[in-house]
């Protein structure tokens, strides 16, 4: 009996193409809204995952500004110091501090002009500590050496590939950032965010210097001492530092969080953005649903004649009823799916669009997700089926003399 | 001979926009097994009603109508849809057949409602053949002339070998020559396959080819 249902509605379906698509057309919209929406954020989560687990969990990150990891990219004067990471040293429970200072500047290679990232690392007490706590390893050359002030280490994707120069920088090249030579005395291993990958480490004075930074941080990063609770050190040290720079508590001009936390924090605004557009295309999907519904009272009625053979011949009331449904399923089913791939499309069109942009600070991998194919299967195959159910029982219910007399 | 269908004081009332139409109005009659019956009468006399309600498509407003010894009154929807598939078989004026469907597919279309696992195919295909469609078998009715689809719904309404087949006016729509053949093909299922065929129609001529005539007007039999 299924089999002859869908044998049945498809024959429907086919039978008046354009206005199938059409109905079709809301779904596909609502479908591809929430699949795009929902792999792009879960793409953005990753990338943060992801960044936060090569750093690891025991990371203190201070940032200037109240606004934490987005006060960070809105930019604003830093209050942060060397005082600050200098009171941290002393800290029992503190196993070692780095910080930067961070700038965008245009880099010259043979003649090549490129936008890259520029930090200022700290090398008086060996750079290493700073590469090491951001996760990452020098894989040809060697790290900046603490006497030097014009030398540089450069990310995975200015050596690798021609995606940041067209001719790969190699050691010992010269690169020209703001109007100074710095030679290129290391490579960086592939970090898998895209501001690391296209950076340019270079010693913090130098940096501090052409960033007019005034011995004012951007970023610190200490790592808690075995043995100790990362959120009790943490909320020792908001406490010190608040003292320190002389502001009230809930008026820090910094932010301190643990690397945890950003996660959280993160994850927590994606999934809120995340709601609202879905919510929106919610919208679209009760839009869509009518549209199925008006298009299956449509199509009843025109096989008024058609469901009163089919009665004539011995169909019961569940049987013409069932054949409805699978019809406005199909609707659902097929939009969804249409939609589905759609979004998918989208998300990954995006995600192209975001490599391409240079100066991006995430790398996204957008990830066809089979789980998500299905729910967004499952759901549109549902809102097909309950927008056909009134017309399905009308039908269900007819005469069959009235239906077999309908001209 | 045992009594396949009865009525008994039938009453059929329909509300037609304001008014109601009484379209039957107390008729009584009996259809027996393998019978030939002609149920004949001007437009509006209520043989359609009649057949319809013999047919167990629609139940009677009073009085009763009884097949094969059971009241259709006390049937559910369903247990008069399954008398319809099993038992019953409709040929129309109008051939009402499935556009979008083949000729094999329209006469199948009863078994799909059945809930068994029997494939039919071969037993359509024989059906077709018997009335001369085998060369038609994939061809839609749009694709075909009135007489060949009045053979594909006589094929459709014998594919679940029924005990009756009824007949709304199946030559009214065909050409004098197509309906002669269209009526010697009931005739032969009459007598070959032992199945019970009523037809309702205003001609008289055709009526004739009945074993028995049953006359109506106003509602009730003349």
């Amino acid at each position: 009996m299924i089999t002859a249902a869908f044998k049945i509605s498809l024959n429907s379906i086919r039978q008046q193409r354009v206005r199938s698509w059409l109905t079709m057309l809301g779904i596909f919209i609502g479908i591809a809204s929430v699949t795009t929406f929902i792999s792009l954020g879960d793409a953005v989560n990753n990338s943060v995952q992801e960044m936060f687990e090569m750093i690891g969990g025991n990371k203190l990150i201070i940032m200037p500004g109240a606004g934490g990891i987005l006060g960070a990219f809105m930019g604003g004067e830093s209050t942060l110091t060397i005082d600050d990471v200098k009171m941290l040293e002393r800290l029992g429970s503190i196993n070692s501090v780095t910080y930067y200072v961070m700038g965008n500047s245009l880099a010259t290679v043979r003649n090549e002009h490129e936008s890259v990232w520029v930090m200022g690392i700290p090398s008086e007490k060996g750079s290493d500590i700073f590469t090491q706590m951001q996760g990452m390893d020098i894989v040809r050359g060697r790290n900046i050496d603490e006497t030097e002030k014009y030398t540089a280490v450069v990310g995975y994707l200015l050596w690798s590939g021609n995606e940041i120069f067209s001719r790969p920088v190699r050691l010992r090249d010269t690169i020209t950032v703001d109007e100074k030579d710095f030679e290129v005395v290391g490579l960086l291993s592939k970090v898998g965010t895209r501001q690391d990958d296209t950076s340019i480490l270079i010693p913090f004075e130098t940096a501090s210097d052409i960033y007019n930074k005034d011995g004012k941080l951007d970023f610190i990063m200490a790592e808690v001492s075995p043995g100790f609770e990362i959120e009790k050190v943490s909320e020792i040290i908001k406490n010190r530092l608040a003292r320190e720079h002389d502001v009230k508590k809930g008026e820090e001009d910094f932010s301190l969080q643990t690397s945890e936390n950003i996660i959280n924090m993160v994850g927590g605004i994606i999934l809120l953005i995340q709601l609202v557009f879905v919510g929106v295309a919610m919208i679209s999907m009760v839009v869509g649903g009518i549209g199925i519904m008006n298009t299956m009272y449509t199509s009843v009625i025109e096989r008024t004649k058609q469901i009163g053979v089919m009665k004539a011949v011995g169909a019961k009331d569940s049987q013409i009823l069932t054949i409805f449904l699978v019809e406005s399923g199909i609707y659902g089913l097929v939009g969804g799916l249409v939609g589905g791939l759609m979004g998918y499309g989208f998300a990954k069109l995006m995600e192209l669009g975001i490599q391409s942009e240079g100066g991006s600070v995430f790398s996204l991998s957008v990830t066809f997700s089979p789980g998500l194919i299905l729910g967004v299967l499952l759901f549109s195959f549902v809102v097909g089926v309950v927008s056909g159910l009134l017309p399905a029982r009308q039908a269900s219910k007819m005469n069959p003399v009235d239906a077999l007399r309908y001209e | 001979m045992k009594p396949l269908i009865e009525l008994h004081n039938v009453h059929k009332n329909y509300v037609m926009g304001k008014s109601i139409v009484r379209a039957l109005r107390g008729l009584s009659l009996k259809i027996t097994e393998d019978e030939f019956v002609a149920m004949v009468g001007a437009s509006g006399s209520g043989k359609s009603t009649a057949m319809h309600l013999m047919g167990c498509l629609d139940t009677p407003s009073h009085g009763k109508v009884i097949f094969e010894g059971k009241d259709i009154l006390n049937l559910s929807s369903n247990e008069l849809a399954t008398i319809r598939r099993e038992r019953i078989g409709f040929v129309f004026q109008t051939f009402n057949l499935m556009n979008t469907m083949s000729a094999l597919d329209n006469v199948l279309l009863p078994t799909v409602f059945k809930n068994d696992d029997v494939n039919y195919e071969k037993r359509a295909r024989d059906l077709l053949k018997e009335v001369g469609l085998s060369h038609r078998i994939a061809h839609k009715p749009s694709e075909l002339s009135g007489g060949e689809r009045q053979r594909i719904a006589i094929a459709r309404s014998l594919i679940n070998d029924p005990e009756v087949v009824f007949a709304d006016e199946p030559t009214g729509n065909l050409d004098s020559v197509t309906g002669r053949k269209v009526m010697n093909f009931l005739k032969r299922v009459n007598k070959v396959r032992k199945k019970t065929i009523v037809i309702v129609t205003h001609d008289l001529e055709l009526a004739k080819e009945a074993d028995r005539i049953i006359k109506l007007k106003d509602g009730v039999r003349l």
